[in-house]
């Protein structure tokens, strides 16, 4: 978004304010702005923002886990919740939406920083499902994360 | 005066007011606004996700008159 002084007498001073909503952006950016006047030599003048956004929380190596197996061989998944603020974070509970197909396991890794996920299929019958694991935490700003967990079980 | 003379002075005339004609208009592109930015690149601390960033750019003109800023288009 652009906020900006519309006419300027001569000797005079303008601003031209940018702002960025960070909550889709990730990792590093670059924004540009172009900035269109009557001054017919300069009348387009390019304007640069850079910067870098870091999540609250992170899954490594991502917020997806496949399970892949046959039906009663239990395939596992695992995934590390990371905290990447410099206070602690406490994971309150997750909550498991499906949970005749999956069971979970969390344990500290680093404790307020890092917090293993174990996810292990436990399904009865073969099919193909989507589970999706919340992850509640007492971080403000990020209380819930979603782990994507796709499941694959055929018959033996 | 006589035919090819005053052909002649037209021809001159004509000239000269062409000259002055294309010498206004030259001048004229000189003055008007002239827009003056020292400062092009802004580069943000790293933040987390969800907080806003804004950023102020400051412009001068330095011209001869008023300068309009049509639109800033972003990307």
């Amino acid at each position: 978004m652009a906020r900006y002084d519309r006419v300027i007498p001569p000797g005079g001073r303008g601003e031209i304010t940018l702002t960025i909503d960070t909550s889709r952006v990730r990792g590093e950016f670059e924004k540009k702005a172009v900035v269109w006047s009557d001054d017919r030599p300069g009348m387009s003048v390019e304007l640069h923002l850079r910067g870098q956004v870091k999540p609250h929380v992170s899954f490594d190596p991502g917020g997806f886990i496949s399970l892949w197996g046959t039906k009663g061989e239990a395939a596992r998944g695992h995934v590390e919740i990371i905290n990447e603020h410099e206070t602690p974070l406490k994971v309150i509970g997750v909550d498991n939406d499906l949970p005749d197909r999956v069971t979970w396991r969390l344990e500290e890794v680093r404790p307020g920083f890092v917090y293993g996920l174990e996810v292990e299929d436990i399904s009865e019958k073969a099919g193909d499902y989507t589970v999706h694991l919340t992850i509640r935490t007492d971080n403000p700003k990020k209380p819930r994360l979603t782990l994507t967990v796709r499941g694959e079980i055929k018959e033996k | 005066m006589k035919r090819g003379n005053q052909i002649i002075a037209v021809t001159i005339t004509s000239f000269v007011l062409s000259f002055l004609s294309y010498t206004a208009s030259y001048s004229a592109r000189e003055e008007g606004p002239a827009i003056h930015i020292e400062q092009t690149e802004h580069t943000f601390p790293t933040i987390f996700e969800g907080e806003e960033l804004a950023h102020t750019f400051t412009f001068y003109n330095r011209g001869t008159a008023d300068l309009h800023i049509r639109r800033v288009t972003h990307s």
